[in-house]
């Protein structure tokens, strides 16, 4: 088809109850890769929080998640593998993951214990890179259950980094945002699950951020 | 450093999101309530009034407008709804003017009320089934006010070496 062809069908198949019947949408393939390709040129240089300096209001909260990869990397898997997933979890799943994020950011601003938070966040990329590379449909409980682990441990990351200097509330509002934004680009990404190539890009998706996860675990062991 | 414009804006979204649930005719007149509240009790004079008290009034009513988008159909009847809608909706607007009267940046409270007009496009997603898009951005604000509540009752750490430093 071609991408000056007007689209006749519907973005998004309902069923009767009206909801969506399969995360399958007719989407160009060739112009999500594109999309994938345009992101990923745009993408900001991996500094890895290095440098961030005195945290400052929204737009500095805004930033944090996007200066990061293994922040960017985690949150974009959790909506990627919420749309492969399906309904009801392309919606639990960026429910649960800034809700218990709040949570870990709590502990972290109590100074509460926690296994060693970077093991965990290399943990959530590598898992949930590896998840998605092998399109593992895991049970709703169990996928609930995995994101909202991990959830804790960037939430307790960022609890601890809340600046008590400048604006905390903006701080915490913009990284949260952030966050549901970065969900909103996973889920999107994963709409070209549904064909047969976009499964491969998906796929290959899912295999770098596992390699990303390797990296980032190894830098966290050592 | 606090100041009236984020909740103010916030509150208005939530409240602006959840009227997307509401027949358009109650959504419209809610909205309106919401304004014309905020801005009669942002510059009504008034004394004695707590900065905690109404920002942490504020939050809670962020929490409670944007949780109202889970209430399950035919819970409650179409009459019970509306008035739940407009109650929220003044509920909504005494707190967003609290808020900008105790901080007094009345402009303030002008930037964000426009954001109560989100039922608009929100209509128009529940309409065409995608309204669930509208409940997970309600999720994220509920998320942004439990943990403003929570940075008036537990110190910031300050910024400390990022945990990838």
């Amino acid at each position: 088809m071609s991408l000056l062809t007007p689209r006749t069908r519907p973005l998004i198949y309902t069923d009767k109850a009206g909801f969506w019947s399969h995360v399958g949408i007719n989407f160009p393939v060739h112009l999500a890769a594109a999309m994938v390709v345009t992101l990923a040129a745009v993408a900001m240089p991996a500094d890895a929080h290095v440098g961030t300096g005195l945290a400052g209001g929204f737009v500095s909260g805004f930033l944090h998640p996007l200066t990061g990869w293994d922040h960017l990397l985690a949150m974009v898997s959790v909506g990627l593998w919420g749309a492969i997933l399906g309904r009801p979890l392309i919606v639990a799943l960026p429910v649960i993951f800034p809700s218990m994020m709040v949570i870990g950011a709590f502990l972290g601003m109590l100074n509460a214990p926690m296994p060693p938070v970077e093991i965990g966040i290399a943990l959530s990329v590598l898992l949930l890179g590896a998840v998605i590379a092998f399109g593992y449909k895991a049970p709703s409980w169990m996928a609930c259950i995995i994101v909202a682990i991990f959830a804790l441990f960037h939430g307790f990351a960022h609890g601890k980094e809340l600046p008590s200097a400048a604006d905390p509330v903006g701080y915490s509002t913009g990284f949260v945002l952030s966050t549901g934004l970065l969900h909103v680009c996973g889920i999107i990404i994963g709409l070209i699950n549904s064909r047969p190539k976009g499964r491969w890009v998906v796929k290959g998706l899912g295999a770098a951020i596992t390699l990303a996860g390797c990296v980032f675990m190894a830098q966290a062991v050592m | 450093m606090r100041t009236a414009a984020l909740p103010d804006a916030l509150l208005a979204a939530a409240i602006g999101l959840a009227l997307s649930y509401a027949h358009p005719k109650v959504a419209r007149q809610s909205a309106m309530t919401m304004i014309v509240t905020a801005l009669t009790t942002a510059f009504v004079p008034m004394t004695g009034m707590s900065d905690d008290l109404a920002f942490n009034g504020c939050w809670a009513s962020i929490i409670i407008a944007a949780a109202a988008v889970h209430v399950p159909v035919g819970w409650l009847s179409e009459m019970q709804m509306s008035w739940l809608w407009r109650v929220l909706a003044f509920n909504a607007g005494l707190w967003a003017g609290l808020v900008t009267h105790v901080e007094g940046g009345a402009p303030a409270v002008i930037v964000g009320l426009p954001l109560a007009l989100l039922f608009i496009p929100g209509q128009i997603f529940v309409k065409r089934n995608w309204g669930i898009a509208i409940k997970v951005a309600c999720s994220w604000l509920i998320a942004i006010a439990v943990l403003e509540v929570g940075l008036n009752l537990v110190p910031t750490p300050g910024y400390t070496p990022d945990h990838m430093d």
